[in-house]
């Protein structure tokens, strides 16, 4: 090569590399891309569960505790917990010298003030999961000591979730005004591995490296969110290495396939302890559905196999246990009353129940609501029509935008068919406990909407949330179970899986259980 | 009369429009179901008092019409209030996301203008030949295509088959490009998504010049500069061209909102951060204020831009006067 | 012109000039295509239109276009989509001529302060950004097929009133406007029988080419997920696509095409009937 060939290629490499490399840039390793579909609102899960608040915040922010890749309880803010024998005291221990990203030293009253003035009064899980705590007592800066009113086990899990336990600063907040309109909700400042440098709506979210963490990492430099609206761009986008991870809520289903065939990208379940479920909820409170015989008849129609595996892209599970996912350990159990796919089975018990069909070989008209925010609904409704269509069972479409379908299904109980994805865990006295029992007919969002209301369904839920012996918890729920699959008030669908894809050479990804977990021990490999 | 004189009295004209329509929309989205409290609250529920009192802190207990008073007072004072979701000021929001739309349209819309005044011109010089033939069904044929879908086949083709484009934002954010490379970055991303949009605007850009150009070339003046022994394209593009471009900026006013919905559009398939994504957004969430202020911003812009394209019309045609 | 002389002398005339012009020619036959795809979409469709199959079929001898995610036949899909299409473009193209025709022939024909007032509510429509609103509408309200169709009417009409207001305003004082008036005729009859019949020709052209815009607004609303879930539209299919369009690019081609034909179609049509009813703008 001549000399000066060399020379003008040397030119012209420093000219790419002054271009492409900006001073903080060292190499595309120091940071991490994460895809999104929309602008979290804001930053804050204390005062919101918006799923994209929750994974940014759990960046930024701190629990008490968190969950380590089986689900147990690890440390976080709290370097170690006792809980009292009998339920009542709950004590935890922090780590000395963590600070907020502004400098302010941590201590146990954020935590105390935090939960009891923002996220029990602001954020609707945290008011369920704190109702029982009377009080938090703060004996010095390092320990916290929570007062319970009864025992209450699912506790301590819930403390470990960014959607409703996100540690807020007293400093920041305590400032008599609503905490909903704090600056600090667009620019928060936490005690998490990432500090929070710029968002620009609509299009990224950039966050630096903490360097004073309190536990190991993170290794990255930067973490990006991106906010990618379309469905397969996003997808692309992954193969196009222009994003590094796309997150549980917002993973294009029927792309999954097509990603697990490149090399370069992984594919793998986020595990989930809140146990989702796609489900219906049927109105027992009026027409044919008021019928147990027609609601069974319907389940028997029901091909939920396609369902799945048409409109889920079969990542799932058919439901087999009634109103607790298979992926709820402990309570779940299949000894329940099975409803596989009938046609025959259902037209006779239709007849039965005393709906036949007319000239146009038509029983009756339901009406089928949903959101249609709510990735596959809109298909398994399609679906829906198809299938009932065979045993003489029209449905009316009424999928609407997601808070005109809470008011009309939750608020106005104005349906007689509603679907969403609604969690059976991450233990039934917090998941599913709101959606049978009779003193949870409220007209609120996610609560018992299908006004199906038994004593002895009361009894077994009231039991199982006061228990603290595992083995008669788990009784009183499964025989709980065993009622609910046997009368049916949902449809329960099928046990949600949750894909995720990230690029290959990113590890740590999967250690999180909850779905929005911090992200300080992912690293790039090589 | 001066031109400041006329346009005050254009504003002081259109004002009243506008409360009109202001308070038309205002009522719509409040008679509809659902709202802000249901969304902050999400899938989980909440207590009833939870409820009421964030119901209450909105303001959203008081009957609609009070509602609208407080709003419009608020409004006239020059304060459009704060989205209901994240706090922040209304204005800053539409603002913050405004410059991405702006760019994104004055691009596509410089796009079109060339491409279609250039094909215009060409089709006009015989009409009825095979090129005017060709020309004028693409032209009709780029009115038909869903700029959605054109897209998306942009993506498909240019982004990932080919692999020349960016398909998804504004800059690569993963290098944080700053200064003169930033700029070309964002050119780079701007390439699939305005030419989309210009594809879509070329057709009535090039209609419009073709049919005022075959009206001019019938006239006297071009039949004087002809027999001047001018050759025929100084004529076209010098004289014809200058005459026609009249209508070409009347359409500009014209096609402004137009614009705006290709732009919501465009911005969803491309991942553009313009105001698009921020009404969905705004609609999913119920933000009412957001909302309101969105349409306020649309309204007056829409009237702004056509107040610039009644200036632009008198500087090209000296005929005009405002009185 | 005198409208009750034989209107059949010119209407021939714009036939023959219509004839003619190869361009609008096509367009009609594809119209009158997609008018029998509607019409006979139950008898034409392969399929049943809840039928499911296998889903991601690519086009072959049994799916013809190749099914989509459920399982659906794309072709019986775009046969009923067609059927909501047009439907949404007559609906809603009649809805605001209906309007724009009352309040532009009341304007133009009266004159004064019902002008003025009339005129002040149609600039006041035409402020609202019409899509943005047509969002927010269905989007709050539910995407029921008739509420499409009038949110769509409801933010058209302007148009059609200032159209035909203009052409009110130049015929109102003809000869034989006189000439009805003297004999003693009343407004309405005047304006129904002898001025509306005359202001049509513009009208009409208008009408062919806001059915198409009427057609992609639906396809746009429907697109962005805001369709009627209860009936197919090429929009909805779109919609459905887009999260396949690197899996089954025969999801969007086909509706995309539909679309594309049918709108291209109403344009070279609309562009024909403007040439062989004002002859003279070539």
């Amino acid at each position: 090569m001549s000399k000066h060939l060399r020379k003008i290629s040397a030119a012209l490499m420093i000219a790419a590399m002054a271009m492409g490399a900006p001073a903080w840039a060292q190499s595309d390793t120091g940071a991490m891309v994460v895809g999104l579909s929309g602008d979290p609102t804001l930053i804050n899960s204390g005062t919101t569960t918006e799923i994209n608040s929750s994974v940014v915040g759990a960046q930024i922010y701190s629990t008490i505790i968190r969950l380590d890749p089986k689900g147990e309880p690890a440390p976080s803010l709290a370097k170690s917990w006792q809980v009292a024998p009998d339920g009542l005291t709950y004590t935890f221990k922090f780590f000395d010298g963590i600070k907020w990203h502004d400098g302010t030293p941590f201590t146990s009253k954020d935590v105390a003030w935090s939960l009891l003035n923002v996220n029990k009064l602001y954020n609707g899980p945290a008011g369920g999961l704190l109702e029982a705590v009377q009080a938090i007592e703060t004996p010095d800066d390092q320990t916290a000591v929570f007062k319970l009113a009864r025992p209450y086990p699912p506790l301590l899990r819930g403390l470990a979730y960014f959607n409703s336990s996100t540690i807020l600063p007293k400093h920041i907040f305590d400032n008599g005004q609503d905490p909903r309109q704090n600056p600090a909700n667009l620019k928060p400042i936490g005690t998490g591995p990432f500090m929070f440098k710029e968002m620009k709506k609509g299009s990224h979210i950039l966050l630096e490296r903490y360097p004073d963490y309190h536990q190991d990492g993170p290794n990255v430099e930067r973490l990006i969110f991106q906010i990618i609206p379309n469905e397969a761009a996003r997808a692309l986008a992954l193969e196009k290495a222009e994003i590094d991870f796309i997150p549980y809520h917002v993973m294009p289903l029927g792309e999954v396939e097509r990603l697990q065939t490149n090399k370069a990208i992984t594919v793998a379940f986020q595990k989930r302890v809140i146990a989702g479920q796609y489900q219906a909820f049927l109105n027992t409170r009026e027409g044919p559905l008021a019928n147990t015989a027609v609601r069974q008849a319907l389940y028997f129609a029901m091909n939920r196999s396609e369902l799945l595996a048409k409109a889920g892209f079969g990542h799932g599970k058919v439901s087999d246990g009634g109103p607790f996912s298979s992926e709820l350990p402990v309570f779940y159990t299949a000894d329940v009353k099975q409803y596989g796919y009938d046609p025959a089975l259902a037209n006779r018990m239709l007849d039965e129940a005393g709906f036949p069909r007319d000239a146009s070989g038509k029983r009756f008209s339901l009406r089928i609501s949903y959101s249609l925010s709510e990735g596959p609904m809109n298909d398994v409704s399609r679906l829906l029509r198809s299938q009932f269509a065979q045993v003489g069972v029209e449905l009316v479409d009424k999928g609407m935008e997601a808070s005109a379908w809470r008011d009309t299904s939750f608020v106005k109980w104005d349906y007689d068919i509603t679907m969403g994805s609604f969690a059976s865990g991450p233990d039934p006295a917090i998941g599913a406990e709101a959606f049978y029992t009779c003193k949870r007919i409220e007209r609120l969002s996610g609560r018992n909407a299908s006004g199906y209301c038994n004593a002895e369904v009361d009894r077994l839920f009231e039991a199982g949330g006061r228990e603290l012996d595992e083995g008669k918890r788990t009784e009183a729920y499964r025989k709980a179970a065993a009622i609910l699959a046997e009368d049916v008030p949902h449809w329960w669908l099928w046990d949600r899986y949750y894909p995720i894809a990230f690029q290959s050479k990113l590890e740590g990804i999967t250690d999180d259980v909850t779905g929005y977990g911090t992200l300080d021990r992912v690293r790039w490999t090589q | 009369m001066s031109l400041i004189l006329y346009l005050l009295k254009r504003l002081l004209y259109t004002l009243p429009l506008m409360a009109g329509a202001i308070a038309i929309i205002f009522f719509l989205i409040h008679a509809a179901p659902g709202d802000p409290v249901d969304y902050l609250i999400g899938e989980a529920g909440a207590s009833q008092e939870v409820v009421d009192r964030l119901r209450a802190q909105m303001g959203l207990d008081r009957p609609v019409i009070v509602q609208f008073g407080i709003y419009a007072f608020e409004v006239l004072r020059g304060n459009l209030g704060y989205s209901v979701v994240s706090g922040a000021p209304v204005l800053t929001l539409i603002l913050e996301r405004f410059p991405a739309t702006l760019l994104l349209m004055a691009t596509q819309y410089t796009l079109a203008a060339i491409i279609g005044i250039t094909l215009g011109v060409v089709s006009a010089r015989r009409p009825n030949s095979a090129t005017d033939n060709v020309i004028t069904f693409f032209s009709l044929a780029s009115f038909a295509i869903p700029v959605f879908w054109l897209g998306q086949m942009m993506i498909l083709i240019f982004g990932y088959y080919l692999d020349w484009f960016p398909i998804q934002g504004m800059t690569n954010l993963r290098k944080g490009y700053t200064g003169f490379a930033y700029v070309l970055d964002v050119a780079y991303h701007l390439t699939l998504p305005a030419l989309t949009l210009a594809i879509y605007n070329v057709g009535l850009v090039l209609r419009l010049t073709r049919s005022s150009v075959i009206q001019v070339t019938g006239q006297d003046y071009i039949k004087v500069a002809r027999a001047k022994g001018l050759s025929e394209r100084t004529v076209l593009f010098k004289h014809a061209l200058r005459n026609a471009l009249l209508p070409v900026v009347t359409v500009i006013g014209v096609e402004i909102p137009g614009l705006i919905a290709g732009a919501v559009l465009a911005e969803t398939v491309f991942g553009w951060p313009g105001l698009g994504r921020l009404t969905l957004d705004a609609i999913n969430a119920r933000d009412y204020p957001l909302l309101m202020g969105m349409f306020l911003f649309i309204c007056l812009f829409v009237i702004l831009a056509n107040l610039v394209v009644d200036l632009l019309y008198a500087a090209l045609d000296p005929r005009i006067r405002y009185s | 012109m005198n409208a009750s002389a034989s209107s059949i002398t010119p209407a021939n005339r714009s036939w023959q000039r219509f004839k003619a012009n190869r361009k609008a020619l096509f367009g009609l036959g594809v119209l009158i295509l997609f008018l029998l795809a509607a019409v006979g979409a139950a008898q034409l469709a392969p399929y049943d239109q809840l039928a499911m199959g296998a889903s991601f079929n690519p086009p072959s001898a049994t799916h013809l276009l190749g099914t989509d995610s459920l399982g659906e036949d794309i072709f019986t899909n775009i046969l009923y989509g067609a059927r909501t299409s047009l439907i949404v473009g007559f609906c809603a193209v009649i809805t605001s001529t209906i309007l724009g025709t009352l309040v532009g022939a009341t304007a133009g024909y009266f004159g004064g302060i019902p002008d003025t007032l009339l005129m002040r509510v149609t600039e006041m429509f035409q402020i609202l950004p019409q899509f943005f609103l047509a969002i927010v509408i269905v989007a709050l309200f539910g995407s029921s097929i008739w509420n499409v169709i009038l949110v769509i009417g409801v933010l058209t009409w302007p148009v059609t009133a200032r159209l035909l207001r203009a052409e009110f305003l130049t015929l109102r004082n003809r000869e034989f406007v006189d000439a009805a008036r003297s004999l003693g005729m009343s407004d309405f009859d005047i304006i129904t029988r002898e001025i509306l019949p005359n202001a049509l020709p513009p009208i009409i052209v208008n009408c062919t080419l806001q059915i198409s815009s009427a057609i992609l607004l639906e396809t746009s609303l429907s697109f962005l997920g805001l369709g009627d879930p209860n009936v197919m539209s090429w929009g909805t299919m779109l919609h459905n696509a887009q999260d396949f369009f690197s899996r089954a690019w025969w999801m969007a081609a086909f509706p995309g095409l539909a679309l594309f034909l049918a709108t291209l179609s109403l344009n070279l049509v609309g562009d024909g009937l403007n040439d062989a009813l004002n002859p003279k703008n070539i």
